[in-house]
């Protein structure tokens, strides 16, 4: 369901999304250097686009009757690939709406309890997302892309009370008694509904998309860690530490966006950003306009993507001298400013490793 | 299973104690972050190197000379015939019809930007040393640059503020401080930076006082609801910075914290810079007026009618304690505080005219370098107003010119170019 929703949003919602693979500028993965050469072009991605479509929604169907889940599983690995193929070629592709989908459906992959570990990674996402969410800029409401209906007091107890919501009942996901566990539930889903007019269609479809089994759990389903083997254990184990690779590596990640592509991104990164890019020949000197443009509060003050569309943008057409960016970054609560600096941008090595940590 | 229970007990508590740890203000009725809002978001200087101190004893430069924006020069004994020795042509492009920036200059030469959005450093002897170009700004660079010790600091049309070594044009910081930036930037004692800056989607503005070597913000003032392209004048005995906006306001504010002394409506849209002569500010404005205000609470103390609406800045004899004002009917005119008849009057330039003069003291001649006729700047008795030379430029004076050291600067509109001249004797 959530390659559907996907594609719908790639096709339709989400205008960026077409956007910036149609006028032909590539921003890589850290792990996908010279992703420049080997994309494909905009009408293939469409058309890979319409493929996750139309087969995850054959395997939403195939998926009902028993005696059909073996294509279903074909058919939602052709979607899968699919996906990927489109989701690969741009890092501004990054989101937590295809995070969390990727991790579940490894989950239905290599898991033996797939229901157990389901719920259990479930509520692992909204932990860790409530862990992010201690910080200034959640709980003032500075953090909100849109402002909400609420604001003032009623906003900042919101916020506290999400933070209570995805830190301590989370784990209400996991009891064995039904009442609690669809108590929990409908707080969830409060959540996701009150957020649709912030964050827009899409984000909450696709956690109702992944939380829709939890309702339908029988009573008396305990998730039974004793039982479990290293096909159950290894998954959250390695969410877990993906979670805190960031933390440790790149403290300042929200603001820096070094590690990001490994963990949960939420709403603790409102960044406020500022550009120079400055082409030097000789004793002259231009400074050309940044080309990062309609982007969302996630991305548009991440250096790899300043990096890469200053490149693509104008290191085709200059000739000698050397072109250098100057980025500095802030959250808006917070007046420490990170600055990230490279001084050929035309000419010089790639400035992020594997990770996007910066060189 | 009571593990369970009390390990979920006391991680909760743990978590309200870090929530109200985070946010001590969570049961009071002050907000945990004053709200942002679209006309204050936050200053992001962008840092390329961290120049040298400024160094102490270090003379700046600035628009109209000084801090009291007087407009004013000093040179040798007038010979009454200055040689022209180079001229750049096509530097202003005639982008736009509003006033182009003049020159700033020092030892090593003069730095200049254009309509165009190309902002230069030229020696003495006419050599681009050289170039910046500022990224879309569709009008350029309005306002004169200001020379702070190592630096040169300009603010562009497109709303950024730029710092840049002076010796070699590299960037030390740049500060996207609003929309745009007409004004020009004066120098405090200090060497702190202050200047004014408005929005293009609104009709607003604020002063903003810098660290010249970092571009951080010392203090952002009020906002002015109304564009402004007037630069700040300076009184040092009250710490006071005065300046008009479009609405036809009068501004004072506290130069060491932005706080609004305070402001007046003038009748007009100002859109020169004021004077500042003893305990008045004096200024020009579309009313057709120049007023003169008491600086410690803005009342009006003297008012003339000039010709025609004006956006140029007056001139001051500060021995003589006379004001020269060119207005937009070509109308040069000499007023003294406390007089209310101008001392002369004379036609000199065309309707239209944009610029400020220059008053020059060489020697013990009192002299005026203005703009006159169509496409000339003139040098004129400033006692009479009488015309002692004249000189096409080949395009509209629209600045000020500009002397120093004897060396005269002359940026013309399109056709014209950009002019040094000897001005007087060594």
């Amino acid at each position: 369901m959530t390659h559907v929703l996907t594609g719908l949003y790639w096709e339709g919602g989400g205008a960026m999304a077409g956007a910036f693979l149609r006028e032909g500028s590539r921003v890589c993965w850290s792990f996908l250097p010279g992703c420049e050469g080997w994309a494909p072009s905009f009408a293939m991605t469409q058309a890979l686009a319409v493929l996750m479509i139309l087969c995850g929604a054959a395997a939403t169907v195939l998926f009902v009757f028993r005696r059909t889940s073996g294509i279903a599983a074909l058919v939602l690995g052709a979607a899968v690939v699919a996906k990927l193929a489109v989701f690969l070629q741009d890092y501004r592709f990054m989101g937590n709406y295809h995070y969390m989908p990727f991790w579940m459906l490894a989950v239905f992959a290599f898991a033996s309890r797939r229901l157990e570990v389901g719920v259990v990674m479930l509520g692992l996402f909204y932990f860790f997302a409530g862990l992010l969410k201690f910080n200034v800029e959640w709980l003032s409401g500075a953090a909100m892309i849109r402002p909400p209906v609420i604001s003032g007091k009623l906003l900042e107890w919101a916020t506290a009370l999400v933070v209570v919501l995805e830190c301590v009942l989370v784990f209400g996901l996991w009891s064995s008694r039904r009442r609690l566990r669809r108590a929990v539930w409908l707080a969830f889903a409060a959540f996701h509904l009150f957020s649709w007019h912030i964050v827009g269609f899409f984000y909450p479809l696709v956690m109702f998309a992944m939380l829709a089994f939890v309702w339908f759990l029988p009573s008396g389903t305990v998730v039974n860690w004793r039982t479990w083997g290293v096909r159950d254990w290894a998954l959250p184990a390695l969410f877990v530490i993906a979670q805190l690779i960031p933390a440790f590596l790149f403290p300042r990640s929200a603001v820096t966006g070094e590690g990001r592509l490994l963990a949960l991104n939420m709403f603790d990164a409102k960044t406020v950003c500022q550009s120079s890019l400055v082409w030097e020949k000789g004793s002259e000197r231009v400074e050309f306009p940044s080309r990062v443009e309609g982007l969302g509060v996630r991305l548009h003050c991440d250096p790899q993507v300043h990096w890469a569309l200053a490149r693509s943008a104008y290191c085709p057409h200059l000739e000698g001298g050397r072109l250098g960016l100057v980025l500095a970054t802030r959250l808006t609560t917070d007046a420490r400013v990170d600055v990230f600096r490279a001084d050929d941008l035309c000419g010089g090595q790639r400035p992020f490793d594997l990770l996007g940590g910066w060189q | 299973m009571r593990a369970v229970r009390a390990l979920w007990i006391a991680w909760t508590l743990l978590v309200v104690a870090a929530l109200l740890a985070l946010n001590p203000k969570l049961f009071s009725a002050s907000p945990l972050v004053e709200p942002a809002s679209p006309e204050r978001e936050p200053l992001v200087v962008i840092p390329w190197r961290v120049p040298p101190p400024v160094a102490a004893g270090s003379v700046p430069s600035m628009f109209r000379s000084d801090g009291v924006r007087s407009g004013a020069a000093e040179s040798g004994p007038w010979t009454g015939k200055p040689r022209r020795q180079w001229r750049i042509d096509d530097f202003n492009q005639g982008i736009h019809s509003a006033s182009k920036a003049s020159a700033a200059a020092d030892e090593t030469g003069i730095y200049l930007g254009s309509d165009a959005g190309l902002f230069v450093k030229i020696s003495w002897e006419g050599e681009r040393l050289w170039s910046w170009r500022v990224a879309r700004s569709q009008r350029g660079i309005h306002s004169t640059a200001a020379l702070v010790g190592d630096l040169v600091i300009m603010g562009a049309y497109n709303g950024r503020v730029f710092a840049l070594e002076k010796s070699t044009g590299q960037p030390a910081w740049v500060l996207p401080a609003w929309g745009a930036i007409g004004a020009s930037p004066l120098v405090l004692a200090g060497g702190d930076v202050q200047l004014n800056v408005e929005s293009t989607r609104t009709l607003d503005g604020f002063p903003l006082r810098l660290d010249p070597r970092t571009g951080e913000t010392r203090w952002r003032g009020e906002n002015l609801r109304e564009q402004t392209h007037s630069s700040s004048a300076y009184d040092a005995r009250r710490d006071l910075l005065v300046f008009g906006t479009n609405r036809g306001e009068l501004w004072a504010v506290a130069g060491d914290s932005g706080r609004v002394v305070w402001k007046i409506f003038a009748g007009g849209e100002i859109k020169s810079t004021p004077v500042i002569v003893g305990d008045r500010a004096c200024v020009t404005s579309w009313k057709a007026e120049f007023i003169c205000v008491d600086l410690e609470d803005g009342s009006v103390i003297d008012r003339w009618e000039l010709s025609q609406h004006s956006q140029g800045s007056a001139a001051l004899d500060r021995e003589g304690g006379v004001l020269y004002v060119l207005d937009g009917g070509g109308e040069l005119a000499a007023f003294k505080p406390d007089k209310p008849e101008p001392l002369w009057r004379r036609s000199v330039a065309e309707r239209g005219s944009l610029a400020s003069p220059l008053f020059v003291r060489a020697g013990q001649r009192r002299l005026l370098v203005t703009a006159c006729r169509t496409t000339h700047w003139c040098v004129l008795d400033a006692g009479d107003g009488r015309e002692l030379f004249a000189a096409d430029g080949g395009g509209r004076l629209t600045g000020a010119p500009v002397l120093h050291g004897g060396r005269l600067v002359l940026s013309f509109d399109f056709p014209g170019g950009i002019e040094r001249w000897n001005f007087s004797a060594p």
